[in-house]
Formats: C-alpha cells, sequence, structure tokens
C-alpha cells in the first residue's frame, strides 16, 4: 500500500498519455513513472516549505516523514498556509506540467487551457 | 481504415526518441532538484537523512509504514473518529431492506450503495482492517460473492480508489481493433505498448476464447507501488497475473468480476485502478471514465467465478426474496 498526504491533488494525466506514446516497454514506462513521482515529491514539499513560515518547517517534515501518507498533515498545512493546500497544489501541478513538458520535449497543455486535438498536444 | 484519435500518437514509434535519453533528463533534473532542495532547507536534510528516507524512496518508506499500522490494527489516516464509529455488520443494513426492495421496486443495487455508503470515507483513501472486513461481509452477504481485501496473504495497494478507463489491450502480435469485439468500443482504441504481462498469447492462433474474455474483461492494478514487489520475483508477477478482482461502483452499486492485466496508474493522474473499455461501461456506461470503486480479490480457488457483470442487481423474485426473509 502506497500514499503521500497530497496523491488526491495531484492529477497530471497529461505525462502519462504522452509516456504511453513514446515508451513502448513496460518496465521502462514504470521507470519513467517514478522518476517524475520523484520529481512531483520534490516540487511539492520544496513549494509547502517555501510556502510556510519557517518555524513551522520542522514540525511539518517530522510529520511528513513519520507518516507520509496522513491526511492529517493537509489539515495541518490549511492552518498555517496563506492559501488553502489545494490551491497551492493546484499552482505546483501546472508548474510541474511546463518544466516535464520541457523536461519530455513535449508540447503539454494545463487542463484549463483550450483542448486542442491529441495530435496537436503531442509534438511529434 | 479510419484511425481513431485516441491512437494518432502511435504515429510518434516511428520517430520514437530513445527512453534512455529521457530517464537521462529526468534523473540529471531530480539530481538538480535535490541539491537545491537541501541546500535550501538544510535543517529538513538533517531529519532526512537521520530517517535514511530520500525522495527516491519516499513512497516505499509510506508504503511500508502504512503496512504496518494496518496490521497492528493502528492504522487511522487522519480519520479517528470514522473508524472508531464503524456500525456493526447488522446495522449496515437487514432484511427489512428487502422488503423496501419488493415494496418500493428498489433495486438490490441500492441496497448495496446505501449500506456501503455509511462505511466509507469522504476522500479516497486506503482503508482500514476494520473497514474492509465491514465491506467484504456487506458485499458479499448482497452479491452472493466471496470477496476478500486480503487473499491467500496478498493486498492490493488500496481497496478503495478511483478508476479510470483504459484503452484495449494487444493479445497477440499483429492484433488489432477490428476483431476487438463490438464497435462501440472502437473510440477507445488499442494502447501501444503491451501490457505488464506481454501478450496474452503467442499468436492469433494460439489466442483461447478464455484469453479473449480475459482482455475484454481486464483491469489495471498499482502492483508497482507494493511495498515487496521488488523483493518477491517472480512469485508476486506470476500471482498477480490474469487474478479474479472484483469492481464495485460505490456511487451505482454496479460491480464487475475482471482480470488483473496491467499494472498501474502512477500516482500523479490521480487514479488507483484502471478498466477495460467493456468494464468501464458496465459500471457507468460508455461515457464513464473516472469514478470512485472498491475493489476486491474474488475467492474463486476452483475458477469458477466466470469474467464479467456480476448480475445480482435484478429485482429478486418473490419466492427467492420470501425465502430470504423467512
Amino acid at each position: 500500500m502506497s500514499k503521500i498526504f497530497f496523491d488526491h491533488l495531484i492529477e497530471i494525466e497529461e505525462i502519462k498519455i504522452y509516456i504511453d506514446g513514446i515508451v513502448e516497454d513496460h518496465d521502462e514506462k514504470e521507470d519513467l513513472w517514478n522518476l517524475i513521482d520523484e520529481f512531483i515529491n520534490y516540487n511539492m514539499i520544496s513549494s509547502i516549505l517555501t510556502a510556510l513560515d519557517e518555524e513551522s518547517h520542522s514540525e511539518f517534515v517530522t510529520m511528513f516523514l513519520d507518516k507520509p501518507y496522513d491526511l492529517e498533515i493537509t489539515k495541518y498545512l490549511d492552518s498555517r498556509l496563506a492559501v488553502p493546500l489545494s490551491t497551492l497544489a493546484k499552482d505546483i501541478e501546472k508548474k510541474m506540467l511546463y518544466e516535464l513538458s520541457e523536461i519530455l520535449e513535449a508540447d503539454l497543455k494545463p487542463k484549463n487551457a483550450k483542448s486542442k486535438s491529441r495530435k496537436k498536444r503531442l509534438k511529434l | 481504415m479510419r484511425k481513431p484519435p485516441v491512437q494518432t500518437y502511435q504515429d510518434i514509434f516511428k520517430e520514437k526518441v530513445g527512453f534512455e535519453y529521457f530517464r537521462n533528463k529526468l534523473k540529471l533534473r531530480n539530481l538538480e532538484e535535490e541539491k537545491s532542495f537541501f541546500e535550501n532547507f538544510p535543517k529538513a536534510k538533517a531529519k532526512f537523512a537521520e530517517r535514511k528516507v530520500g525522495f527516491k524512496n519516499i513512497r516505499s518508506h509510506s508504503a511500508k509504514l502504512l503496512g504496518a499500522g494496518i496490521l497492528s490494527g493502528s492504522f487511522l489516516l487522519g480519520t479517528p473518529s470514522a473508524t472508531k464509529s464503524l456500525p456493526e455488520p447488522h446495522e449496515i443494513y437487514n432484511y427489512a431492506d428487502l422488503n423496501d426492495a419488493l415494496a418500493g421496486l428498489k433495486f438490490k443495487n441500492d441496497i448495496l450503495r446505501s449500506s456501503i455508503e455509511k462505511i466509507l470515507p469522504e476522500v479516497v483513501r486506503p482503508l482500514s482492517r476494520n473497514e474492509e472486513k465491514i465491506l467484504e461481509y456487506v458485499v458479499k452477504d448482497v452479491t452472493g460473492m466471496s470477496v476478500k481485501a486480503s487473499l491467500e496473504g496478498e493486498h492490493l495497494n488500496t481497496t478503495f480508489g478511483v478508476i479510470g478507463a483504459e484503452q484495449h489491450l494487444k493479445r497477440f502480435p499483429g492484433d488489432n481493433m477490428s476483431s476487438h469485439g463490438d464497435e462501440k468500443y472502437y473510440n477507445s482504441g488499442m494502447a501501444p505498448g503491451l501490457g505488464a504481462w506481454g501478450y496474452f498469447a503467442k499468436s492469433e492462433e494460439a489466442i483461447t476464447e478464455s484469453l479473449i474474455e480475459t482482455e475484454k474483461w481486464y483491469a489495471v492494478v498499482q502492483t508497482l507501488y507494493l511495498p515487496d514487489w521488488n523483493t518477491r520475483q517472480p512469485y508476486l508477477k506470476n500471482w498477480y497475473k490474469h487474478r479474479k478482482i472484483m469492481i464495485l461502483n460505490v456511487e451505482n452499486g454496479n460491480a464487475v468480476v475482471a482480470a488483473v492485466a496491467d499494472s498501474g496508474p502512477a500516482a500523479w493522474t490521480g487514479k488507483h485502478f484502471g478498466g477495460s473499455p467493456e468494464v468501464m461501461d458496465y459500471l457507468g456506461g460508455i461515457k464513464y471514465k473516472k469514478g470512485r470503486v472498491l475493489v476486491f480479490f474474488v475467492d474463486d480457488p476452483e475458477n469458477k467465478v466466470p469474467l464479467g457483470p456480476v448480475e445480482y442487481g435484478k429485482i429478486p423474485s418473490l419466492a427467492n426474496t420470501l425465502a430470504d426473509v423467512l
């Protein structure tokens, strides 16, 4: 069983579809999924720490390492951040989509951008 | 033949850029992220080092902690009150509901749906053993099918999660959509790569009716996130191959028995399971692409349970209902 407390706030489906198109072998695909997971974890935690007051850093990191899956962490952050974690997560998601798009040399748009045909969304 | 829109990106393979190239770029980027993270937050670095945890293994660290919590019964996931106040199985529904079913022409689906609603948390999360046990009881009692959250010591990544629509899988080399049955699923297309267990058969001649049904009613589960997936091979890979699971749509009570034939989806897609076009159609209709489901193993040691819809939702016949009530 595997869960990080912010999993339900991140949805980057576009990247998954793109990877399905560029990698055929399943093990290779999972390898890329895990590297993207690592990238997302870095970005989420560092963005949270940047938005959080410095006095709370130690407490938050301890909570995260003790129970990375615990949804109580979202409540804790909601009470300390200037904006709800879900709002912060959406901003981070958008930023990550652009950055991953750059790394993977794909032309991917955030969900709220006007949808074009899949062929246009994927730079062939 | 017209190429479905979802298949157009298969053309990418023709100009495929090496997997190694992207892998190296991502690895390099993660090294940069790590460096900058620990430079910006040196106190966090000390805490991570103390626990011997890094962002590379944070998911398996979480999986181990969760697994240990579930076994020891201390697993609460931030909703202690919800778990403590779980009703007893006999309180969830009783046979008076069947009387209601007759009087109000209420479908059994509704009984199941309203029963599980009382147990499930609002936010999708892994369930505690206690919650799973009660759900097993309710599902078995209403559908008549023996289901288990843990079977032969194995447990899925989660039993309560979000399912997403998948494409058809290639059953043998050279397989194409024209032989994949009902045309209404044509637009779902075929996945460009193979499933985690490869082709279903070595050739078109070697494909059997049973394997055709397996692909038709296939499911995707996150075997890649199982805490012991890498250390218990090839046992786990063999154990999960075409393993029967019951997928239950918690919004309408529709249930289907499917066979595990692929691994995924990635954690960052917001989904935990996947279903073939046929599975998704039965669970929620042809336009159903995503939704909350319960997933249990089907306890079927004699391999008697067929893949496909679980037809328990018909209005019970008067004779059967009276027999149940009396």
